[in-house]
This record gives structure tokens, C-alpha cells and sequence, in this order.
């Protein structure tokens, strides 16, 4: 196990060389210039002259090989750089904005767990009756909708219409995370609960459950022993897939409400071809997902006993 | 023997289900048979006869379209919730996978354990008991904490076995149990369930596609067609000596 995840953590080393290398070709490759697209956004002319001065100052001026090469003497010695934009530590930019964004990720991914494993479960106890029927057609008006609608539908529903939230945020508090929140947990409860339905329709038909029910085991208590452990495992599955991204920041509902996280900051930095912001940004993606897809095998093993303990005999 | 009260006894029962085409397919057509105290009475026929059909009727995981089920003299074709559950640790049954009617994230133990904790034994009781029920089926009490993918076939079928004793049923139905368990290992668990029935006094409803072993095993046997039973007698007599064309047919299809 101990040999196992080390295994594992040392892979970390060459994703990361892999990513890095990759986003910073690909910013290159890009073509415009973080100078060039600064001075355009701020609206000044500049000259020749300080545009090259200032690519000298960047290292803009050298080749992209030794480029790479000195932001990684950077990344390996602890420091990420400056931004070009703001002339902040990019590491303490970074861990400022990462409190919003785990807070979102929490409230969203709590949400979701709430709302989509009883529903799910609803929806395949009372397969092909009416519960089903609207439990299955509200997932499929989730799905469709985008997130920046149903962010603008709560908004006007909760925020203008009923006054429970603030519209856009009021710094980091619990009641500013409720709607960017709300917003994400519809999405993803609606694919949630799809696969639960489907996970535990599987289950139910399978041999074991019919003979507890031979046996005369009460529904509900096979229901809760054991095909509820069987729906775990998707559920961590789907988990493992969100928070990854949720971690990464959600661009669009982040913008929307204004909510200050690692998500809008990509896309900030982006914009400015604010180089060292994106590489970090890189780098925090690289290993969330790694170390994400660690802790879900990992929790596979403790979920179920075919993994755990492999097989001695078919 | 007829003297006696059936333990178990169907009276035209009947089960129709609607195919997709709306058709109506009468999958047992209206079946009466009596099984007796100690009795072991076959059900052969082939694929799609309906005899499966049967032991779930029986059993009722399914519902009957009509006819009664009697059992120890109570009418149970219509019994529902708790009275249902409360009948149904008289008479078990027997799956013809024995690894999927366990589930598979627990142990053997705790899957037997579930059926003592249903009949209400309290929870100290409970341990030992398991380990008596593996022994009396012929496995150690250590296999308790084994999972289902851990054990052969056959060792899973005796836990299988195990767990339908542990309510201390009357009957035990076999829907195809030894079916998946290769031939030495087949014989082995008929043993078993030959002695449990004397130890036990139980009666059995075996549903099985295998003559000999029915005429090996089994008292009476009832040949069933299409839903319907086209013979019936005592199992060696139905089978050396068979009346029925069908009956030939199946006879000739092992030979």
C-alpha cells in the first residue's frame, strides 16, 4: 500500500514536468505578446524602445527553451515569479484566492450529495412510477440548462425576487457562496442522480437482492446494507471527476457572481498573457488531479472487498 | 403417504405475462401439485417450461394470476408484508448461482447472519450460530469472514445452504442449485442436502433439467410443458417408463 502510493506520488514528477512544458509552448505558440496585449488594454502607445526594454526585463527577449529553463529553476526553488500585471508574488496571489474557491468546491459538492443521492435512490426504488417520471424529468431540464442561465434564473428568483441572497458577492461568507453554489449543485445533481438511478436499478436486479427478499428481509434493510454500498463507488467516481474541476475553478459562475477564485483568476490572467499566473494555475490543475485520482483508488480498495483483497479463486 | 397433510400444496396455479407484442403467454398454466412432509418432488422440463416460474410463484417473489398457494394448510397466495415475511423463513431457497445470491461486498458470515438477525436471534447468539450452520454444511467455521469471490462454486453453495437453514425452514426450494456446480462437486452438495433433510425434516421442491439426478434424488417428479404438467409419478417409474411423448423426448435428449 505504502509502496503503492509513492508509486503513485512519483508519477506526480513527470506529469508535471509534461504539463508545464506543454502550457508554456502552447502560451508561446499563441503568438501575441504579454507586453504588446498590456499596453493595448491600458490604451497607451508605447515605443519600440520600452516594449523591448520591458521584454528584457521579463526574459520575453530570450529563447523559449531557456525560458522554460529559468521558470523552472523557479518552480523547483519555491518561487512561482510575479505577475506582469500586478507586480504581486504569484504564490501569495495564489493562496489568496484558493479560500473562495474551496469554500465553493465544499458548499457545492455537499449540495449535491444532498440533493442527488436520495433522489436518485427515489427514482430507481419507484422505477417507471410517477416519482420517477418527474424525478427523471427535472434531471433532464438540469442537464440541458447552461450554468450561466440557471445563475441568472436564481439570481432573479432568490437575489431580486425574494431578497434571501446578495446578488453578486460581499467577500467570503457562506451566504455570498449560496447561489454560485446553488448553480453548480443543479448541474451536477442532475447528472448525479442519473447514474445513481442506473447504479442502484443494477443492483436491486441482481440475484442476492431477490433472495433477501425470498428470505424475507425487509426491503428497506437490504436496501440500506447493501445497495447503498454499491452506489458508493459511483458516487466517488463522479466526486472525484467534479471536484477536480471545481477545484480548477469555475470560470463562468465565478465571473458571474463576481465570486473571487482561483477560476476567474485563469481566466484574468489568461487575457493578460499573464505567463507565471498561468503556470501556476497549471501547476495547482496537474496536481489536484493527480492527487484526487489518488485518494478515489485508494478509497476503492476500502469500499469494496473484490479490490481489496483480489481474488484467491474465481 | 397420502394419508398425510401436504406441506405444500398449488392449486391451479396460473401466471400470465404480457410479452411486447401485448401477447398474452401463460408461463404456468394452471398447475396443482402436493409435496408432503420429507417428500422431495422433482420439476423437470426444458428451457423456458416454466419451471423456474414455478419455484418463484411458490416462493412469491411473483404474484399469481390465479389458483392458490397452500402452505401447512394457510392459504399464502395473497399474503403481503409483514405476515408475508413472517411465512416466508418457513420455506427457503436455493439460487442456481450461488455467488451472485450472495452480496458481494460482505462476508459469508455477515449474509447469514442477516437471515438470523431477521428471524430476531439476539446479536451474541448470532456468531456461534453461523459457525454451526457452515459446519452442518460442511465448511469450516472460518469461512465466515470470507468473501463471496473467495470461495469455489460449491463452497459457495453450501453457505448458500447454510443460510437458508439458518431460519429453520420447513421447505427448501432449488431453483437448478447443483445446475452451475460441475459434476463431483454436484454430488457432494446432494449429499448434503440428502442428509439435512433427514436431519432437518425438511421437504424439498428440486427444479432441475437433469434426469438422472432427479432419479437419483428425488421421490416424484413432474414433467412440465409449456407451462403445463404432461406427467407426473414416482421418479424412477416416470423415467424408465415414460408415458408422456415429451417426457421420451427429454429422456432421449440426455441419452
Amino acid at each position: 500500500m505504502g509502496k503503492y502510493v509513492i508509486k503513485r506520488l512519483l508519477l506526480l514528477i513527470p506529469i508535471l514536468l509534461g504539463i508545464t512544458f506543454l502550457s508554456f509552448a502552447m502560451m508561446r505558440l499563441a503568438g501575441s505578446d504579454a507586453v504588446l496585449q498590456q499596453a493595448e488594454s491600458s490604451g497607451v502607445a508605447l515605443s519600440q524602445e520600452v516594449v523591448d526594454a520591458r521584454r528584457e526585463e521579463l526574459g520575453l527577449d530570450q529563447p523559449f527553451l531557456i525560458q522554460y529553463g529559468n521558470w523552472l529553476k523557479g518552480f523547483l526553488t519555491g518561487d512561482l515569479g510575479t505577475s506582469y500585471v500586478s507586480g504581486n508574488d504569484v504564490f501569495a496571489t495564489f493562496v489568496s484566492k484558493l479560500p473562495a474557491t474551496l469554500l465553493l468546491t465544499a458548499l457545492s459538492v455537499a449540495l449535491t450529495v444532498v440533493i442527488s443521492i436520495p433522489l436518485g435512490i427515489l427514482a430507481a426504488v419507484r422505477q417507471n412510477r410517477v416519482t420517477d417520471y418527474l424525478i427523471r424529468g427535472c434531471s433532464f431540464i438540469g442537464n440541458s440548462l447552461p450554468n450561466f442561465f440557471v445563475a441568472l434564473l436564481l439570481m432573479y428568483l432568490l437575489s431580486i425576487r425574494f431578497h434571501i441572497f446578495p446578488v453578486i458577492s460581499d467577500g467570503i461568507s457562506l451566504e455570498s457562496a449560496a447561489l454560485p453554489a446553488l448553480t453548480l449543485a443543479i448541474a451536477m445533481s442532475a447528472k448525479y442522480l442519473r447514474q445513481i438511478r442506473a447504479t442502484v436499478l443494477e443492483e436491486l436486479s441482481r440475484d442476492y437482492v431477490t433472495g433477501a427478499r425470498a428470505r424475507g428481509v425487509k426491503f428497506s434493510v437490504t436496501l440500506w446494507r447493501s445497495v447503498l454500498k454499491s452506489c458508493l463507488s459511483t458516487i466517488l467516481t463522479l466526486l472525484a471527476l467534479s471536484v477536480g474541476s471545481l477545484l480548477g475553478g469555475t470560470a463562468i459562475v465565478e465571473s458571474i457572481f463576481m465570486w473571487d477564485g482561483v477560476g476567474k483568476m485563469a481566466v484574468d490572467a489568461m487575457n493578460m498573457r499573464d505567463y507565471p499566473v498561468i503556470q501556476a494555475y497549471v501547476v495547482w490543475m496537474a496536481v489536484i488531479y493527480v492527487t484526487i485520482n489518488l485518494i478515489t483508488d485508494i478509497s476503492y480498495r476500502f469500499l469494496d472487498p473484490r479490490i481489496r483483497l483480489g481474488s484467491d479463486r474465481t | 403417504m397420502e394419508e398425510r397433510k401436504p406441506v405444500l400444496e398449488v392449486k391451479n396455479l396460473t401466471r400470465v405475462f404480457r410479452q411486447q407484442d401485448r401477447a398474452e403467454l401463460a408461463a404456468v398454466d394452471h398447475i396443482s401439485f402436493q409435496l408432503y412432509p420429507n417428500e422431495i418432488l422433482g420439476i423437470v422440463g426444458e428451457s423456458g417450461s416454466g419451471k423456474s416460474t414455478v419455484a418463484r410463484l411458490v416462493t412469491r417473489l411473483l404474484d399469481a394470476t390465479e389458483g392458490e398457494i397452500f402452505f401447512q394448510g394457510e392459504d399464502i397466495t395473497r399474503l403481503r408484508g409483514t405476515k408475508l415475511r413472517k411465512i416466508c423463513r418457513q420455506f427457503q431457497m436455493v439460487f442456481q448461482s450461488p455467488a451472485a445470491s450472495f452480496d458481494p461486498r460482505r462476508t459469508l458470515g455477515s449474509g447469514i447472519e442477516e437471515s438470523l438477525r431477521n428471524i430476531g436471534l439476539p446479536r451474541g447468539k448470532r456468531q456461534a450460530r453461523v459457525i454451526e450452520l457452515l459446519e452442518m454444511c460442511g465448511l469450516p467455521g472460518t469461512y465466515a469472514d470470507r468473501y463471496p469471490h473467495q470461495v469455489s462454486g460449491g463452497q459457495c453453495q453450501r453457505a448458500a445452504i447454510a443460510r437458508a437453514l439458518a431460519t429453520d425452514p420447513r421447505l427448501l426450494v432449488c431453483d437448478e442449485a447443483t445446475s452451475a456446480l460441475d459434476v463431483t462437486v454436484q454430488k457432494q452438495v446432494m449429499e448434503l442436502l440428502a442428509g439435512l433433510k433427514e436431519q432437518q425434516g425438511m421437504s424439498y421442491l428440486f427444479i432441475c433439467h437433469d434426469l438422472a439426478l432427479v432419479q437419483n434424488f428425488c421421490d416424484r417428479v413432474l414433467v412440465v410443458e409449456k407451462g403445463k404438467i404432461v406427467e407426473e409419478g414416482a421418479a424412477g417409474q416416470v423415467i424408465r417408463h415414460p408415458r408422456n411423448e415429451y417426457t421420451r423426448q427429454l429422456i432421449e435428449a440426455v441419452l
